[in-house]
């Protein structure tokens, strides 16, 4: 049968044909090798990148954070968790590990690589909203930042739930850059040992001096236009934030699981909103449920009346400006020093 | 299915074998083939559609048929029309139903009320404006005895549904293009190479510069209230790249696609952006349809024989049927009629065939004076795509108006733009540069990169293929539809 093949499908064409099998099976061996090399030139270059986009994971992967504490959430955490206030109070080293934009996966997905890194944190605080557990098929916001670490299993796996990579991304070299051309030209000169646009060292933590527009939707629609989108509609937008997903929800739950088996201590926070936005605060009942099932502790600011009826600690009602992150990374890192003490002393 | 999709990337290499390696020799089964193939390809999109193609193309058939053994002129004459009023019917109530009882009910308040009808949401079916012309062509063709029906009716069949021009041309003639099913192909390695490389200039002008400019495009044309008059003008600009890049792109896969299985297909364009007037740019700008408005509509009205007048009416008459043809909205037919004033005064001082030949032949730059006709030419054709991607004829003045009257005409960049799209705005910009250096020096040839198969050593002609390759992943937009899918 081996023979029949073979006869079938070489010996049989014209010499027209062959040329055309020989030459085509060469260029597409030529092809891969030359984008394989490319590809790992770009990861390479991207994995010791400083830019703000590569900066947090370039870290973890180079073991260099170890953090006592770390921070972890969207940008609810990225702007109002300042981690030097945290080790004033607390006395420890913290890190801010948050990820604009992005719901509950893909922290996971960067928390389980800083764990295959780094050493155990003693406590993580993982500050959660509305959008935490929301449905995540249509991707998440700088994706790309996770391509070059897509050869690592547990990460893989995290990001085939999100929708952001296709198989091509996985299998073929250099399809997961496809489009970004900056990020392959930050990757090469970064393979160089060229560092442009490099980041100061904030542990994570990017305060926005801001103060509350006139228009309370203007700063996510101006956030929005400056990653193209123009088809604002804000009650989509909310909408589609909200909506809890169930595989959200379990991995979530995993986290707290092995979080509790690993003797970390969990602080679920739900930070300020502004009290034009308290429409907006969601599931607190089911964080306050999930945290007691598994030994974690829920700390609601969603309405604390030190800051929520102040616009003058907002930018929008989502989000407190440096002044309100200030005041309010204080209060959280005294209320978990209150707790620990307490646990202690009991 | 898109070209630019992985559905195609894994479709076309299983035709394609089974084409040349599992039925080489029947000729006939590659006709059947290819017309599974096709319905296949159309099916992927909506398989409902499919009756339509189906219905069509056994209409003409019969038509052709019938045509072939009918001397009597008045019943060969009812053949025609029904074919006619078939394909013509079915564009009329997919493409043109809401146009016209919106525009009688606005013309006449009250008749809604009386008729009782309204518009109804109609899914217009892709390619149906390809398809129809071609397969009136055949009927036309054989009407004037110009073209020996078939009784073939499976290569009838391939000839009507042929994957890789089925919808979005180029318009194939009959005569062209049904002949080639009924001789045998061999597969020849030279024009299977010229047919890759086309593909991949294709694939680069649609995924590198149409995809990259419709950025810009949507996000200037759909916001331009808020844009300053130098961005405005951008935003014309990439749109004109846009529509290029998108549909001569499309042309150039389909083309070279056709080239992969033996066949030829018409040019659809010819560096039209380096057109010297606007008559040069319409025999350069989707060839496939004006020539076929001019050999089936222009030349049998009167073209341009008769008084000025005539010739006035002519020209006014195939521009805005062609602008119609785009789509039944009065953008498109003011496009057409701005396109029959820009050409006018050629026609009727006699101009109209100045530059037959390309710019610049046998040089490697322009003169001073062909520059300034290019650009004369250029931002005419500018101006009147304005017309063809806005909304509405209020968004298309509202525009224009916005250029003029801009108060911070130089400031380009809006405030609300980010240093990411800062940076995609230039890399936009480098990919159009790079559009016109590669096109302007293959402007004697079929598509962009023709020119490398002069190079002598492989080595260096592999490596440009490769680097291209990898300047298409690089700089890829993000994927966007073919715009003349939607006509």
């Amino acid at each position: 049968m081996l023979e029949g093949l073979r006869i079938l499908f070489i010996f049989n064409f014209e010499t027209n044909m062959k040329r055309f099998i020989v030459d085509i099976v060469i260029f597409s061996i030529i092809l891969y090798v030359v984008t394989l090399c490319l590809d790992k030139v770009v990861s390479t270059g991207l994995r010791r990148s400083e830019t703000t986009l590569f900066y947090n994971l370039t870290k973890i992967n180079q073991g260099k954070l170890n953090a006592d504490l770390i921070v972890n959430g969207s940008s609810k955490a990225l702007v109002q968790v300042d981690p030097f206030i945290i080790d004033s109070i607390l006395g420890i080293n913290s890190y801010n590990l948050a990820l604009d934009g992005t719901p509950f996966i893909p922290q996971k997905a960067q928390y389980e690589f800083y764990r295959l890194k780094n050493t155990k944190p003693k406590i993580i605080i993982q500050i959660v909203s509305n959008g935490t557990l929301r449905s995540l098929n249509k991707g998440f916001k700088n994706s790309i930042k996770f391509a070059p670490y897509l050869n690592i299993p547990e990460v893989k796996e995290l990001m085939k739930l999100t929708g952001s990579f296709n198989c091509l991304d996985y299998s073929v070299p250099m399809v997961k850059y496809s489009g970004k051309p900056f990020e392959i030209i930050t990757g090469m000169l970064s393979f160089l040992n060229v560092q442009i646009f490099k980041v100061q060292d904030s542990r994570g933590y990017f305060p926005k001096d801001k103060s509350w527009p006139t228009n309370a939707n203007e700063g996510i629609e101006s956030s929005l236009k400056e990653n193209g989108m123009t088809d604002f509609d804000y009650t989509q937008l909310v909408q589609e934030f909200t909506s809890s997903d169930s595989v959200s929800v379990q991995n979530f739950e995993r986290f707290l699981a092995k979080c509790e088996t690993e003797e970390i201590i969990v602080f679920l926070v739900y930070p300020p909103i502004h009290a034009e936005g308290f429409n907006t605060i969601l599931n607190v009942d089911y964080y306050n449920r999930i945290a007691h099932k598994y030994n974690a502790c829920f700390l609601d600011y969603s309405r604390d009346s030190l800051l929520v009826f102040n616009k003058k600690y907002f930018y929008n009602s989502q989000h407190l400006n440096v002044d309100g992150a200030t005041i309010f990374t204080k209060k959280l890192a005294e209320d978990i020093n209150a707790r620990i003490n307490n646990d202690l002393n009991n | 299915m898109l070209f630019n999709s992985i559905d195609f990337a894994v479709f076309l290499p299983i035709v394609f074998i089974l084409y040349w390696f599992v039925i080489k020799k029947n000729l006939k089964l590659q006709n059947l083939l290819i017309v599974v193939a096709s319905y296949v390809f159309y099916s992927w999109w909506d398989w409902r559609f499919l009756s339509l193609i189906v219905f069509s193309t056994i209409v003409d058939y019969t038509v052709g048929f019938k045509l072939k053994n009918e001397e009597n002129q008045s019943k060969r004459k009812l053949l025609l029309w029904a074919s006619i009023v078939v394909n013509l019917g079915f564009l009329g109530v997919f493409k043109y139903y809401n146009f016209f009882l919106d525009s009688l009910y606005h013309v006449i308040p009250g008749l809604q009320v009386v008729l009782g009808f309204n518009s109804i949401e109609i899914i217009l079916p892709v390619g149906i404006s390809f398809y129809t012309f071609q397969t009136l062509s055949y009927t036309i063709d054989v009407y004037k005895r110009k073209l020996e029906p078939t009784s073939d009716f499976i290569a009838f069949a391939a000839f009507v549904s042929f994957f890789p021009q089925l919808v979005a041309g180029p318009i194939e003639r009959a005569t062209n293009l049904l002949p080639q099913f009924f001789h045998k192909r061999t597969f020849n390695y030279a024009k299977f190479v010229d047919g890759m490389r086309q593909i991949l200039w294709g694939l680069f002008k649609k995924i590198v510069v149409a995809d990259n400019c419709a950025e810009f495009a949507n996000q200037i044309f759909n916001n331009s209230a808020e844009m300053n008059g130098s961005t405005l003008i951008f935003g014309a600009l990439f749109f004109a790249f846009q529509i290029y890049g998108d549909f001569s792109g499309y042309s150039d896969i389909a083309i070279g696609t056709s080239r992969l299985f033996g066949f030829n297909l018409m040019q659809n364009f010819a560096f039209p952006y380096f057109s010297r007037d606007i008559a040069e740019f319409w025999r350069r700008w989707h060839i496939s349809l004006s020539t076929w408005f001019r050999d089936y509509l222009y030349i049998p009205i009167g073209g341009s024989r008769g008084g000025t007048l005539m010739k006035v009416r002519n020209t006014f008459i195939i521009f805005i049927v062609s602008g119609f043809w785009h789509g039944a909205n009065w953008t498109f037919i003011i496009w057409g009629a701005l396109n029959a004033i820009f050409f006018l005064p050629l026609l009727l001082t006699n101009n109209n065939r100045n530059n037959l030949r390309i710019v610049a032949q046998d040089r490697y730059l322009p003169t001073f004076k062909e520059s300034f006709h290019m650009l004369i030419t250029f931002a005419l054709t500018v101006f009147a795509w304005v017309f063809f991607r806005a909304e509405n004829l209020g968004h298309a003045f509202d525009y224009i108006k916005g250029i003029l009257t801009s108060e911070n005409f130089f400031n380009v960049i809006p405030t609300s733009w980010g240093g990411r799209l800062l940076s995609d705005f230039a890399f936009s910009l480098l990919n159009i540069v790079l559009l016109i250096v590669v096109e302007w020096f293959g402007r004697d040839k079929q598509y962009g990169i023709e020119f490398l198969f002069g190079i002598k050593y492989r080595i260096v002609r592999w490596s440009l293929y490769i680097l291209l390759i990898l300047y298409i992943i690089v700089f890829a937009g993000g994927s966007q539809d073919f715009i003349y899918f939607q006509f």
